[in-house]
This record gives C-alpha cells, structure tokens and sequence, in this order.
C-alpha cells in the first residue's frame, strides 16, 4: 500500500493549460475519485501519475518514490513505476489470448513460468474469469474484457491502481454491477486507487474521496458526502447531484442561522451557516436545495411545522411516477421547484401542497459572478 | 547572436528529435531534390548535367506554340472523356451489384474490380493486336463477316486511347463507389420515403447528394489517371501522331537525337501544375464535407426488381467483363505462342518467344531486376513509408504536418515526370548512380513513398494507442512495447501494403522511361521495347511472364492472409485499410 502525492502539478498542451496547479494527496489503501466534465484535465492527471505525460512543472510521489518532478528534470518513464492501469478502451491485445494478455506484465518482468502460470491464474479468478484461458481476446464481450484489463493492471501487484472511465462502455445494468465489484475488489487488495469518472453517481458509491475538477483546476476536494452536502461553490453543486438554485438576498443574519429572502416564491427561508462566507444584510446569496430534501404532503398541515423548518405552499406542476420514486415540478410564485419523494408521497398534477425545506439542508453559496455585472 | 536560453531550446529540440530529423531530411531530399532539377530544368538552355544557363525561352518558345496548347487540348479531351465514360459505367456496376437484385451477383463482384489490375501494357498491346485498322483481329473478323475491305476500328487514335483507358478506370469508379453506396446508412433513404418522397425522388434528393462527394472524387481521380498514363498513348497514340503529355515528354527525350530535353521539361512542368490543380480541387470538394453517410449498418434495403432487364445487363457486363479482360490478356497469352503476331495458324505456333527470352542475358538482368525492385525495393519502401506514417501518426513531431505532405508529393507526379526529374537530379550526383539499377531504386522509392506511407498511416491508425500505452505501464519499455504490441498488429497491414507496392513497381512502365539503361532494364521497359522495335510476339511473351508473376503473388498473399485469419484473430481490419488505401489518392 502506498500513498500517492500531487504537488503543484501542471501540464500545457500547446498555449492550453491542461492541469493548471493541481495538488492532492492519496492515501495509502483509499480510492479517490478525480471528477469532472470532459475536458476538466481528470485523464490528464491521471496520466501524468502513470508516466503517460510528461508535467511541465510540479512533483509527483508514489509512495517514497519521487516519479517526475519537472523542476529537476526527473522523469520516470511509466514502465519503471509499478503502476496498474485500466484505459477507457480497456486496450485488451487483440493478437494474444486471455491468458497471454495477464500474463504480459509478468512476461516483461521475467517471472519464471510457473509463478506466471499461477499468478494469472489467480488474478483472473479474482475477476471471475477462470475458464477463460485460451479465449481470444477478440472473442470477449464488453465487460469481459473490462475484467481482462482489470486482471491484467492487478496480476503483477502493482503499488497503485489507476482506472480510466472502466465503466463508461458498459451497459446500465452492467455497470451497476461492476461498480460493486470492483469497490470489493479494491477492498479486498486494498490497492491505492485513482478513479476518473464523468459520473458524479459512480464517483459517489465507488469513493473515499473526491477530487472534483474544472478547467484544469480543482474545484473542492472531499468526502462523498460532503461534497453532495456541502459543496462550496455552484459548479460542485451543479455537478454532484441534481439541485434547485434560488437566488435570494440577506434580510437577517446572525453567527449560526440566515433568513433569505426568495424573491421569485415571494417567501423567506431559513438556513444553517456551515461555511465561512461571510455575511451581511442585503447581501445577494445563492440558495442550493437538493430535490430529495424538499419535503411534500397535501396541504392541510400533515407536515410537522418543527423550528428551523421553512414552509412554503406551491401547487403540483408536473408529477411523474418512476417505480422507486416520485418526481414533482412545484410552483411557489414564479419559483419552480423540484423534489423528489418516495413512492408513498402521491400528490396530482394541479393538486396545492405543503412544502417544508430543513435549514440544515439549505446550502448558501456566493452569488454568481453574472449577477454582479455592472449595469 | 544567438541568446542562451534560445540555444539551449534548440539543442534541446535537436537532441529530443534527432531521428525525427533524420527522417524528415531523408524524406525531403528524396521528393524534393528531384523537384528541384525538375523545375530547373525547365529554365536551362542544355541538357542535364551539362554547362549552361537559366532561361525563360523554353517557356516563352512553348507557349506562344500552337502545338503546346493543341496537345494541352488533347491531352484534356481524352482525360475528360474516360472520365466520363468511365464515372458512367463504373456508377452502373456499382448500383447494380448494391442496389438491384441483380443474378450471380457474387460473380460480378469478383469480376468487375479485374479491369483495374490488368496492367496497362497488357492491356493496350492487347488491343492494339485486336483493333489494329488492317490486321486487327476484330477488324478482320467483322470485314469477313460484311464482306468489307477494311474493319471499322482504328484504335491508333484518341478515341482508340480513350477506349483502352476508360476500361480500368470504369473498374476504378466501381471499386471507389462500392463501398459508400452499400454502406450507406439506408435510413436516410427511407426517412425521405415517409417524409412522402417517392423512390425516385428520394434517389435524386437524397441519395445522390451524399454520394456527390465520393462521385466527384472518383471522377477527378479518374481524370489524373487519363492525364499521367504512359504506355497506353506511347504505344496507341505515337504510332498515329496523336500527343498527350506523357507520350511527347517520351519522344522527346528518348525517341529524339540529340534529346529535346526544353521542350520535354516544360511540358513536364505543365503536366505538374495541371495535376496539381486537379489534386487543390480535389481537397475543395472533400474538404467541406465527409462521408458521415457511412455507418455500416447491414441492413439492406429492398433491393430494386430488374425483371425483363436481368438478361440485357447481365449480357452489357459479359461486355465488359469480355473487352476488358478476356480478350486482351487471352489474345496476349496466345501471341507469346506465335511467332508472329497477328497471324495465327498452327505454323507459326511456337515456344521460341520463351526460348530466345530464356538465352538472353539482359531479359535475365530485367528478371532479377524486377523481382529485385518489387520485393527488395517495396521492403525498403514499405520502411520508409512506415517510419514516416509513425511519425506522422504517433508522434508530436513539430514539422510532422509538413513531412507528411512532402510525403505524399510524388502522387501529383506522374511517373514519366517523376521518371525525367529524377534523370536531372541524379545525372549530376558525385556517385555514379546514373544509368545503374541504383537511380532506378531511388526513383521507385519516391515514387512508391506515397502509397506506402498512405498505407502505413490507415493501419497505425487502427492502432490505438491506448494499445502501446498499456504495455508500458504494464512495464515494458519502448522499445519492447514496439515490437510486442505494434509491430506485432502492423505486420499483416505492412505484408499487404508491401505487396501492394511491389505489385506497383512490377507493371509500372513509365518510371523506368527515362532511366534505363543498359545493366539497368526492367520487365516492363524491356517489353515496351520489344513492341517498339516491331517484336510483339516477344513483348507479349514478357507481358505474359509478368502476369504469371503477379498472379503467383497474387496467390502467395491470398495464402499468407488465410494463416494469418487462422492464427488467433488477427484484426483483419488493418489488411482492409491498407488494401482500401490503394485506389485512394487521398492527401492529409
């Protein structure tokens, strides 16, 4: 088990800055997650970690080992890191078989044949592929050979694990599936492992931590949780999860509660202060709800009207049933609002309802940039 | 002076690229050199190699005469016409073998590319023993049957020329537009159909719209093709006194005593900027659009019912099929047997084309060097070609773009072109290459570079190089990923590209034009000699020979692929790029 250290890292292609300053750190035995849209530099990254690219500045450590450092011209190429690696395409020889595309590693390594015999063996058990032998690598379907390529970037027990998208080409089903095996395989090896991923749902069940990026820069690091709970900028907000934004002004603030004013729902709202902006009144804020926080119920009161709870009536714009949950477009004045409630929770299109939102679930961001501009 | 850090850069770049560079100089200097005298020589008052001056009089003599632009006219007018006739026909083959239900379909599609391998030679001495005015066998043939004196064909004419040319390139159109129109996504067709468009109108505004690309591009194609032939208007056209470029540039160097080398280099000059042109409008059309009709999917639209016109098609392709192929290369194959050509009766049956061929120690030299050239000369190509496609391709190699395209050069030359530039550039060399088999081997490694590296670049391409990356980090080195992944799934893709290549150099006639010599000569060279001298049972015997030879290879890459399908799953991918790329003359 080793760690994994990002300093100051950066990578230029041409005039595009394709990592710009990225430092994070991988503890030994956790996966982390690096997540963002496409173009965000997470592949980069990852590819700078794996020798792949060569950074125009900054320091790379896997374990005790300094891999590249561009200041001191260090650089070392990929074969001599002892890194395992599953590329989006999973990059499975097509000219050799199962057996000869695990046992490649080794091959280059000089295990004598016996142990290369035994090892593959192993590790293609350890992805459920034991038969499997001698089948041409072209003869696979999709997720087989997302298990060769895992195999394969395992068998010759590398000191990191690097997975690219694995998961993309695959169907839903599939890939739900996959997700948990390859968390309890990472759980049972306890490798180190970076994970890239454009899909903020995989990047949740799968991780330790996530380091989300934009641009080519991080945007927050942190647990799964508090990134979907305690995202600290609009962009997280955005992309781990669904949210509403409302844009609201300060009509009272004190060192650990707010009141907002929603002026589209014409309405106050109430939320904790758990980050560090500061504020003051009138000051223009951005209101972040997750949909599965607003809670919904007939109007008439069947919602408990606790302290530190807003609450707002709106009426049923749009109601959709989808097997395990329900999904609801409320109107509250001109705010439009999105929640989702279980399946028990049945309310119809048209129908007036209830609508309470915790001031625990409340996130208040800085206003957007745009809304500052000068007339 | 140089500022420090900006000699620390280029070093740095020096040191990072130094074989990039290598290849880049050897490259350039190949395609350009040659370039260079061809170009100088236009503007120089004596022959290669000799003392004299630049001048603007060839230039100012050739065109302000009627000549020049009488051969300009002719040299167009044949081009546009097998254009035409062949972009007709070959549209018919396609859309009958993707589009009717058409019987033996399976037959036509092995029948009707032949056309475009049979090589040129062959063909045109075929036709000039059928369609000769007095004794062609045609003529003669259908005089007895109308009780004329004379046959009504005279293939030593433009016409004659246009009918030789258009055959192969009717099999080129064909083989070019096949592919689009099956795999065109038959979605698009039918999305018109439920719009409320009718078959034919969803055929008219539809369909053809987005095959307009790859149909203009056939047809340019095919009006290089009709622009740069040699042979064909060497042996049908000089005879007659009709010039095209080609045949002129020939007569004037090697036909006329002292050479006539201004007038032949500005003609060659001419030619270069009239195939260029062509090549700039070529990228107009296929640069705005792409052929993203092209999805593959297999499934087939109902396929349109021929009916009472099933026995009238089928009996147009036996035509063709007929002129095409069988008769010429038949009638070739049976005067090597004949003492005399044209004259067959069972007196004049004969071995003694094979037996003198046999004694003769120069046609023994143009064996070896043929079988040299294809095998030894494509290898050598083929490597060439391949570093300069990885570069190309895989690298982020800073002149790349440009090395590619200098690459690519010699295709807008046509051979006899290619073949007198390179007579300029190496007549002066230090090292006395000229007139060996060496000047020979340079010049069939420019002029097969393009192919080659055109080749190479589809099937690294296929590669991905995700493939290469992942034995690295799985850890091998460079070096040992090279050989164990990519070498590994380019070599059946470089075997079928070097076959290709040598299959190129063995039947083409008009590199060797201008650059054998005694020591030096090659099959095909040797054949056009022998028919020049009036020995057509001789040409037709080497003819005869080279075909043997190109059908054994033919056979020998046919076996060679099935082991390859055999052994595991070689991607077949890759022998399918290199194989597609070789009608193609497609730049970056």
């Amino acid at each position: 088990m080793e760690s994994i250290v990002l300093a100051d890292v950066s990578k230029r292609f041409d005039s595009v800055t394709a990592v710009d300053n990225v430092s994070f750190t991988v503890a030994p035995g956790e996966l982390l997650t690096l997540l963002g849209p496409s173009g965000c530099g997470k592949t980069t990254t990852m590819r700078l970690i794996a020798g792949l690219e060569r950074g125009d500045d900054g320091q790379i450590r896997v374990g005790d080992l300094i891999v590249s450092d561009a200041r001191r011209g260090l650089f070392l190429p990929p074969e001599k890191r002892h890194i395992g690696m599953v590329f989006q395409s999973y990059a499975i020889w097509p000219h050799m078989t199962v057996f000869q595309n695990v046992a490649y590693p080794l091959k280059v390594r000089g295990v004598g044949r016996a142990e290369i015999e035994s090892r593959v063996l192993e590790a293609l058990a350890l992805v459920e592929l034991s038969g499997y032998e001698s089948r041409p690598a072209t003869k696979l379907s999709g997720g087989q050979q997302q298990r060769v390529a895992l195999a394969r970037a395992i068998v010759f027990r590398p000191a990191v694990l690097l997975l690219d998208e694995p998961l993309s080409n695959l169907d839903a089903k599939l890939r739900s599936h996959m997700r948990l095996e390859l968390r309890r395989l990472q759980q049972q090896t306890g490798i180190t492992t970076v994970y890239v991923t454009h899909d903020q749902t995989e990047s949740m069940s799968l991780s330790d931590h996530i380091v989300v990026m934009r641009a080519g820069r991080i945007e927050q690091i942190g647990e799964p949780r508090a990134l979907y709970e305690r995202p600290r900028t609009e962009f997280v907000a955005d992309f781990v999860g669904s949210a509403n934004r409302m844009t609201a002004t300060v009509v009272a603030a004190d060192p650990t509660g707010v009141r907002l004013a929603v002026a589209e729902a014409g309405a106050e709202l109430e939320a904790l202060r758990w980050n560090d902006l500061p504020l003051a009144v009138s000051d223009p804020v951005l209101a972040v709800v997750r949909p599965e926080r607003v809670r919904v119920a007939p109007a008439g009161g069947a919602l408990a009207a606790d302290s530190g709870m807003t609450h707002w009536r709106g009426k049923v714009d749009l109601a959709v049933y989808s097997g395990d949950r329900r999904e609801y477009r409320i109107r509250i004045g001109e705010l439009v609002l999105h929640a989702v409630t279980m399946s028990e929770v049945e309310v119809a299109r048209g129908d007036l309802v209830d609508v309470a939102i915790a001031a625990h679930d409340v996130i208040v961001l800085p206003a957007p940039a745009v809304a500052q501009v000068p007339a | 002076m140089i500022s420090a850090p900006r000699r620390d850069r280029a070093v740095a770049f020096l040191r990072r690229y130094t074989w990039h560079l290598a290849l880049f100089a050897l490259v350039a200097i190949l395609v350009l050199y040659p370039i260079h005298w061809l170009v100088r020589g236009a503007f120089w008052t004596t022959r290669p190699g000799a003392p004299g001056d630049l001048t603007l009089d060839n230039f100012t003599t050739a065109l302000a005469d009627a000549e020049t632009w009488r051969l300009f006219a002719t040299s167009v007018g044949i081009a546009g016409a097998v254009t035409a006739l062949a972009l007709v026909t070959g549209i018919f083959l396609a859309w009958l073998v993707t589009r009717t239900d058409v019987p033996y379909r399976g037959v036509i599609e092995v029948l009707a590319p032949l056309p475009f391998f049979v090589p040129g030679l062959l063909l045109t001495m075929g036709w000039a023993i059928l369609g000769n005015p007095t004794s062609g066998l045609l003529n003669v043939a259908l005089a007895s049957l109308s009780g004329a004196a004379k046959g009504p064909f005279n293939v030593y004419s433009a016409q004659g020329i246009i009918f030789v040319l258009a055959l192969p390139s009717a099999a080129f159109v064909y083989l070019f537009l096949v592919g689009p129109m099956r795999n065109m996504d038959t979605g698009l067709e039918e999305s018109a159909r439920t719009s409320g468009a009718g078959p034919a109108r969803a055929f008219l505004t539809v369909t053809t719209p987005l095959l307009l690309p790859a149909i203009s591009t056939a047809g340019i194609l095919t009006f290089i093709f009709g622009l740069e032939s040699f042979e064909t208007p060497a042996i049908l056209g000089t005879p007659g006194k009709v010039f095209v470029f080609t045949n002129q540039i020939y007569q004037y160097i090697r036909w006329t005593t002292p050479p006539n080398y201004g007038p032949a280099m500005v003609l060659a000059v001419l030619l270069t900027v009239t195939m260029l042109t062509l090549v700039a409008v070529q990228w107009g059309v296929l640069g705005s659009r792409s052929f993203t009709t092209v999805t593959g999917r297999g499934y087939r639209a109902q396929p349109i019912a021929l009916r009472g016109w099933t026995m009238p098609v089928l009996a147009l392709f036996a035509l063709y099929a007929g002129v095409a192929v069988v008769l010429p290369v038949g009638l070739i194959i049976a005067t090597s047997f004949f003492s005399v050509y044209g004259f067959y009766s069972p007196e004049t049956l004969t071995l003694q084309n094979y037996m003198k061929m046999v004694q003769d120690r120069q046609f023994l030299t143009a064996l070896t060097n043929t079988l040299g050239l294809a095998i030894g000369g494509g290898f050598l190509t083929m490597l060439l070609g391949s570093a300069a496609a990885y570069v190309v391709v895989r690298t982020r190699f800073p002149l790349r773009r440009l090395m590619d395209w200098i690459a690519w050069l010699p295709w807008a030359l046509p051979g006899v072109v290619l073949s007198t530039a390179m007579l300029w550039a190496y007549i002066r060399l230090p090292i006395p290459i000229y007139g060996t088999i060496w000047v020979l081997l340079l010049a069939y490694v420019t002029f097969g570079l393009p192919l080659a590296s055109r080749t190479m670049s589809g099937v690294f391409a296929q590669v991905s190089p995700d493939l290469e990356e992942s034995a690295r980090v799985s850890g091998a080195s460079w070096g040992r990923s090279f050989v164990d992944v990519l070498l590994a799934l380019v070599r059946p893709g470089f075997v079928a590209g070097w076959f290709l290549v040598g299959f190129v150099f063995m039947r083409t006639v008009s590199v060797p034009a201008m650059l054998y010599g005694p020591g030096s000569e090659v099959l095909a060279m040797f054949s056009l000699r022998a028919w020049e001298n009036s020995q057509g049972s001789v040409a037709a015997a080497i003819a005869t020979l080279m075909l043997a030879l190109m059908v054994t290879f033919i056979v020998l890459d046919q076996i060679l692929r099935r082991l390859a399908h055999r052994r595991t799953a070689r991607p077949t991918v890759a022998l399918q790029a290199a194989t597609a790329a070789a009608p193609a003359r497609f730049p970056a």
